[in-house]
């Protein structure tokens, strides 16, 4: 494509070159170059237009304004004048005439031609035409020209550079090297018409024309582009052949390092100045890099993409000279095959990876590939257009025809926005995988450019789908089927260890391998907690995270149903679910929220519907209340009743079928007998740890089995609750007994010891101490009962009637319902090392109750014994006969006094402790504590105390409300 | 299970009495005249214990374990005609051959009472051994009579020696001045052995069951099927909590425990709130009633089955309230602190002492059973009052020495009336040491 003059000449050029004189033409170039540069013409250039009306026609342009000149603007003007008129000769001497030759018969006949074709103004073609013929017959016969023909040839060809409807013309001056330099870029380098007129290849050109963009045009109309690259070439500084750029480009569309044009890549990280000594001295030693380089070079061929530009390796100097807005040109085409690059390079690394990124990706990469195909597509179409021009002209591209760089630039703006979108895309898909691609891609629809928010959409359309087919697998079968982990519900990784059984590491998870060692089955709350996890960041874009969290319990909720429960539940659940069934796509969201509202309903209601319905779960927490909270008062009289005996006995005395046999008889005895076998089969009489000197009191606990799936709301944790409760209430129970028994002696039995004397006031005083202690126990165990066990149960009944929520929802208010009453049983602070102050407190008291019990068993017995002596003394007074007794009197009395002591000490003790349990839970942090002292010292009691007794002075009384409680 | 109360009802009054009570347990826990379970009750599962008051025979059908007697036919032959003539045990019903009655004499009934002691004893045996574990007795008698009086006088002294573990609680109704001319001596005299060998007696004065039916129900002059539907319901509604056991007071020991702190004052006033047609024929239904109504209710004086003269410092010893119905456990918290606040209720000063709530679920019984009602048991220090008039009209009549011929014909008195004197001792401690319930010192009450 050199516009030089060559060697190679076709023998056209060298008999022009011989035939014509300069100095015949000289007059009419001269009016040629005023007439294509009216700038430089001389102030009186009115009368060349009246003179050539042929150059008038070919110019085309109306002389605008009269440049002003001085001398040495004419000086100037008359240099470059003469430069132009070099130009233009040495136009006419080598590349007009290396054209096809025409013979001179049928010149005339194309220059009518196409003026027929050309309307100007008010002249319409044919009369242009006519008088064309006219002036040619002229020059013709007149003999004002030697050879009229090749003048023809040179306007034809000049002309059909220039349409005569060019509106666009900068009519700067013409004047400098730099002012040529910021004309309009060359971006047209085939800027010479063919100069085969045939009739053939009109169409083409006007079809072009008609296609092009009226920059084109101007880009075209800038004859004057080749007049400066004509004299770039004469002045050794000839333009670079634009096909070769052209087809450079094209390989640099694919990616492709083009002969002269290529891709400059980052500085590879070995060579960066940057780096370590160490790096740089592995590199500088030049030995082979062991594994790490290995990976460093992994990364490299990695990141090949980094592009940072192209760099230009065409030898200018020898080649030819590339101008400014070329390269820029260039550079904006090359950014294409950069986004190209990165992309091809993502889907290689992919499709390398054979797939371990995950179905998103997967899908990604599909959506790619289609969307590259579309662009080879193009760029077979961008060839072929150059191929098209290439054969006709082998190093001067047609005319209109065919491709330029401009117009490559044009032809894939289009796709050169969604390449860009297509390489965010893949940059997101570098540090994001699954649900947070997803979500990334999501973001861009809400671009402001219609275009690309389509575009996006279209890619999340494709890049959803595995995330909807993940989806509707987990919503209506409850099956996470996630090869990759893309889903936001994932399986949970800690909990795999413990579904696989294998024994947890020691460590850090000692605590819940301990619980599994003992519970010795798999647990439906583990399950149901622990097997999957939500994972807030892979929650798509376009799934808020409550809907994300609903889509999480739905498709557990059905996981359970499946695999927790039994199958026939999962039968009925399936047909359920299967009126909801829907094909769920990107595009419509709608559809999507409204499938997963109904699907959620589904499974939550038909999960709680099984555990409530067919695992009757609101029996077992019943039998929980009855059982543990000892709620069933006579199965509880009637199980203390019996063991009783047993549990006074040290714990190693204990035996595990004793106190089965005893469990069963109370279930037998009692109201329990009506509950379900199933029910009564869960309880059983367990033994904890004892250590030595413990009673079978210490060590005795009831205990409610359950297993799966029950135990997804009754777990290990629960139980542990559970059982606390049952210790603390059976410790009540056990001093309500003991305080009952100790009121059939002391109050009810007292007839028998009347009348011994000097003891009414003992009995007096511990009857009153009685009456004190069946007080604090009563409202204490009045308050467990009604206060919390009764009103928390209220309230959790009341929830599940309403069956609202998921499984999590029931879970939550069962643990709320029994955190509850743990709290408030327990009366456990909420202060973190003084939890257990007043339960430890009311501990105390009750150990004081039955200290006392004993005490005042102690002096029952006495009672009786002195009754005894008193007897035979009497007896022997009437002379009757005693056997000698060993008892002395004396020693007796001593006895008594000891007894008395113990009994005087456990009656201040029990009431310091009272008094002190007041003050505490008066002012405890929950309103239900603080009733239990309002409860305790409702008569004001406590609070009188608190100002009668100074040894008392640590302890508040009953709270600020118990002074004014009422008295008489 | 066990925890089998028997009851005993003696005389007239006793009988009818526990002619009322026996239907009411039988209608609240389904069981029919003739001792089948009614249907919706056949089930089990009610949540109640009919083996406290009922115990089953051979074809299952249930019998309560109550011993009928009196020394007069009629009442009992009453019975044997209603439609629950089936329901009890014919071998404990005991009718006096000669069947004369006991002249509404205190000593006569009390004589009488040796004399058949065997036959007596032969009924009450047999009952204790058909239980698992006896709790007690529950004696239904009046203490104007002279059967229910002396006859269960004497009843109370020997329950006392033979089951000297078992309790023994009464539902004594206490005479009005009108009722029998001599009742202060039978009363006195009868108030001995409810303070000595009675570990607790619900006191019910037929004057104040009059003034409720009056007042309560707007039935002027009521008839005593009315009066004793009053007993009964009361009866039945204090033994609730044995009969639907929950998580505590479901032993009497329980309840009395917490009601009386020592021996002797043992004597528990009731009220109950609201009565309605269910309870008592012909009475008319009143507001709807919330729970705290049904506290402050029972608190009131002019609700008590007892007609004491309250003083300033009168006050509550003890106070159990048991409430039926659906009642939001929420409420009776609430209830609670509203009395505490507007100081409804006086207690003794000398300890601890609060309104005990026990709820209790009837189940079944078909309409009404879920309305709200209450019964209370209180320990009052105002009882002293009662036992003050008693003495008065003792005095009163024992000043004429009139009436008096009729006791000396019986063994007690015909060597003196020092019984009198003695029961006279009896009931002035207890209406002092009431009195001394009411200061703080009742801590060394009784000091030597």
């Amino acid at each position: 494509m050199s516009n030089r003059p060559q060697s190679s000449m076709s023998s056209h050029s060298h008999r022009v070159r011989t035939t014509s004189t300069p100095t015949t033409v000289r007059p009419p170039l001269e009016q040629l170059v005023y007439a294509l540069v009216p700038s430089l013409a001389p102030p009186r250039s009115s009368r060349l237009d009246s003179r050539s009306g042929r150059t008038s026609a070919a110019s085309s342009r109306p002389v605008s304004r009269a440049e002003v000149g001085d001398d040495d603007a004419e000086k100037e003007r008359k240099a470059k004048v003469k430069e132009l008129m070099e130009w233009c000769e040495e136009i006419m001497e080598s590349r007009l005439l290396s054209s096809t030759p025409l013979s001179s018969a049928t010149l005339p006949d194309t220059a009518k031609r196409m003026l027929m074709q050309s309307a100007k103004g008010d002249e319409s073609g044919s009369e242009r035409a006519l008088r064309f013929g006219g002036i040619w017959s002229k020059l013709e016969r007149g003999h004002l020209l030697a050879s009229p023909s090749p003048h023809l040839q040179f306007l034809l060809s000049l002309s059909a550079l220039n349409p005569s409807n060019n509106p666009a013309r900068p009519t700067g001056p013409f004047s400098s090297t730099s002012a040529a330099r910021s004309m309009p870029p060359p971006s047209v380098p085939s800027t010479f018409s063919s100069t085969q007129p045939s009739s053939s290849r009109q169409p083409l050109v006007e079809s072009q024309m008609h296609n092009l963009s009226v920059v084109e045009f101007s880009g075209k109309g800038k004859s004057k582009a080749d007049v400066l690259k004509a004299w770039r070439t004469s002045r050794a500084q000839p333009p670079f052949p634009p096909h070769l750029l052209l087809r450079d480009t094209l390989y640099l569309l694919q990616g492709i390092d083009g002969r002269f044009v290529r891709f400059a890549l980052a500085p590879p990280k070995e060579q960066n100045p940057y780096m370590t000594e160490k790096g740089r001295a592995g590199e500088g030693a030049g030995f082979p890099l062991g594994k790490d380089g290995a990976a460093t070079g992994v990364e490299s061929m990695g990141d090949e993409g980094d592009v940072v530009g192209i760099e230009i390796v065409a030898d200018e100097a020898k080649d030819g000279y590339i101008s400014q807005p070329t390269r820029t040109i260039l550079m904006q085409l090359s950014e294409m095959g950069m986004l190209y690059r990165r992309i091809t390079n993502f889907i290689n690394a992919r499709q390398a990876s054979e797939g371990k990124g995950g179905m998103t990706e997967q899908s990604l990469c599909h959506f790619l590939h289609h969307e590259l195909s579309e662009y080879h597509r193009l760029l077979a179409v961008l060839e072929s257009q150059m191929n098209l021009t290439a054969p006709a002209a082998e190093d001067k591209p047609a005319e209109g025809a065919g491709l330029t760089l401009m117009r490559l630039g044009l032809w894939t703006v289009e796709m050169r926005s969604k390449l860009r979108q297509m390489a965010i895309v893949v940059d997101e898909a570098k540090v994001a995988h699954g649900g947070a691609l997803v979500s990334k891609i999501h973001s861009h629809t809400r671009h402001g450019d219609p275009l690309i928010r389509n575009f996006t959409d279209q890619i999340l359309e494709d890049v959803s789908k595995p995330f909807f087919a993940t989806l509707q697998r987990w919503i209506f079968s409850g099956e996470l089927h996630d090869p990759f982990q893309e889903f936001f519900v994932q399986l949970n990784p800690e909990n795999s260890s413990l579904r696989d059984g294998q024994a947890s590491p020691a460590g850090d998870i000692g605590f819940e391998g301990g619980i599994d060692a003992a519970g010795g089955q798999e647990e439906a709350h583990k399950v149901w907690e622990k097997k999957y996890v939500f994972v807030k960041g892979m929650v798509p874009g376009f799934v808020s995270e409550d809907f994300g969290k609903k889509i999480f319990s739905t498709g557990r909720s059905l996981n359970f149903i499946r695999y927790s429960c039994r199958d026939s539940d999962w039968i009925e659940t399936q047909a359920k679910l299967a009126n909801a069934g829907r094909a769920l796509k990107y595009s419509d969201l709608a559809g999507l929220e409204r499938s997963i509202d109904d699907a959620y309903s589904i499974a939550s209601q038909r999960l709680l519907e099984i555990f409530f319905d067919k695992f009757v779960l609101l029996d077992h927490l019943r039998a929980l209340k009855s059982y543990l909270m000892l709620g069933a008062g006579d199965f509880t009289e009637l199980l203390m009743e019996a063991l009783a005996p047993r549990l006074s006995k040290p714990a190693i005395s204990l035996y595990r079928h004793h106190l089965t046999s005893d469990l069963e008889s109370a279930i037998r005895g009692s109201n329990a007998q009506y509950d379900s076998p199933d029910i009564l089969r869960r309880l059983d009489a367990r033994i904890l740890e004892y250590s030595h000197g413990e009673t079978g009191w210490d060590c005795f606990a009831l205990e409610y089995k359950v297993e799966a799936p029950l135990n997804a709301v009754l777990d290990a944790r629960a139980m542990t609750e559970y059982d606390k409760l049952f210790n603390h209430l059976w410790r009540l129970k056990r001093v309500e007994v003991a305080l009952s028994q100790g009121w059939m002696r002391v109050t009810s039995g007292s007839r028998i010891y009347e009348r011994i004397p000097g003891l009414s006031n003992d009995w007096h005083h511990c009857r009153i101490v009685q009456a004190e202690m069946v007080h604090f126990l009563r409202q204490l165990q009045a308050f467990c009962q009604l206060e919390v066990i009764e009103c928390s149960w209220a309230a959790f009944v009341d929830f599940t009637e309403k069956r609202e929520g998921d499984l999590d929802s029931l879970i939550s208010a069962h643990r709320e319902y029994l955190d509850r009453v743990v709290r408030k049983v327990l009366l456990l602070s909420t202060k973190r090392d003084k939890e257990e102050v007043l339960l430890d407190a009311v501990r105390d008291a009750l150990a004081f109750i039955l200290q006392f019990r004993d005490a005042t068993d102690d002096l029952y017995g006495w009672s009786l014994a002195e009754a005894t002596r008193l007897d035979r003394e009497r007896d022997a007074e009437r002379g009757l006969y005693t056997p000698q007794t060993t008892d002395d009197p004396s020693r007796s009395y001593e006895q008594l006094q000891q007894i008395r002591s113990r009994i005087r000490t456990c009656s201040i003790n029990f009431q310091d402790r009272v008094v002190s349990i007041c003050h505490m839970a008066g002012s405890h942090t929950d309103l239900d504590v603080r009733f239990l002292a309002i409860r305790i010292a409702f008569n004001g009691h406590y609070g009188l105390r608190k100002k009668s007794s100074a040894s008392s002075a640590a302890g508040g009384g009953g709270g600020s409300g118990s002074t004014r409680g009422t008295r008489g | 299970m066990g925890r089998e109360i028997i009851s005993l009802q003696a005389g007239q009054a006793g009988n009818q009495i526990g002619h009322q009570f026996w239907q009411k347990l039988c209608a609240e826990h389904g069981i029919s005249p003739q001792g089948d379970l009614e249907e919706w009750a056949a089930d089990g599962g009610q949540g109640d214990r009919k083996d406290v008051f009922f115990y089953q025979a051979d074809d299952e059908h249930y019998i309560p374990r109550a011993i009928l007697i009196d020394l007069e036919p009629r009442v009992i032959n009453n019975i044997l005609s209603s439609p629950f003539k089936g329901l009890y045990n014919p071998e404990n019903i005991y009718v006096s051959k000669d069947g004369g009655g006991a002249g509404n004499n205190w000593a006569q009934g009390y004589s009488a009472g040796e004399r058949v002691y065997d036959d007596l004893m032969e009924m009450i045996d047999r009952e204790a051994d058909g239980s698992d574990s006896l709790e007690g007795f529950m004696l239904l008698h009046s203490i104007a009579g002279g059967t229910g009086s002396g006859l269960g006088s004497y009843l109370l002294e020997r329950l006392n020696d033979r089951f000297p573990k078992k309790l023994i609680q009464t539902y004594s109704v206490f005479p009005e001045a009108s009722d029998v001319v001599v009742q202060p001596y039978n009363s006195l005299l009868a108030m001995k052995r409810l303070v000595n060998n009675a570990d607790s007696v619900v006191v019910l004065d037929n004057a104040a069951l009059t003034r409720i039916a009056a007042d309560r129900l707007h039935i002027q002059d009521p008839s005593f099927v009315q009066t004793n539907q009053l007993v009964s319901t009361v009866m039945a509604a204090s033994t609730t909590t044995l009969r639907y056991p929950s998580y505590m007071n479901n032993d009497l020991v329980g309840i009395i425990a917490s009601l009386i702190p020592t021996p002797r004052c043992h004597f528990l006033m009731t009220s109950y709130t609201p009565f309605t047609g269910d309870e008592i024929d012909k009475a008319k239904s009143i507001r709807k009633t919330t729970t705290l109504d049904v506290m402050r209710r029972l608190l009131q004086p002019k609700n008590r089955m007892v007609s004491t003269t309250s003083t300033k410092t009168s006050a509550y010893i003890s106070c159990l309230n048991i409430i039926s119905g659906d009642v939001d456990p929420t409420d009776v918290h609430k209830s609670l602190l509203r009395i505490r606040e507007r100081q409804l209720a006086n207690f003794i000063p000398w300890g601890p002492a609060s309104i005990q709530v026990a709820l209790t679920r009837r189940r079944g019984m078909g309409a009404g059973t879920n309305r709200v009602s209450g019964v209370m048991m209180a320990n009052h220090t105002s009882m002293a009052s009662l036992f003050k008039r008693m003495i008065h009209q003792y005095d009163m009549l024992r000043k004429r020495n009139a009436f008096l011929e009729q006791y000396k014909k019986e063994d007690m008195f015909s060597d003196g009336l020092h019984e009198f004197d003695d029961a006279r001792r009896v009931v002035a401690e207890l209406a002092d040491e009431y009195i001394a319930a009411e200061s703080p010192d009742y801590i060394d009450y009784g000091g030597e």
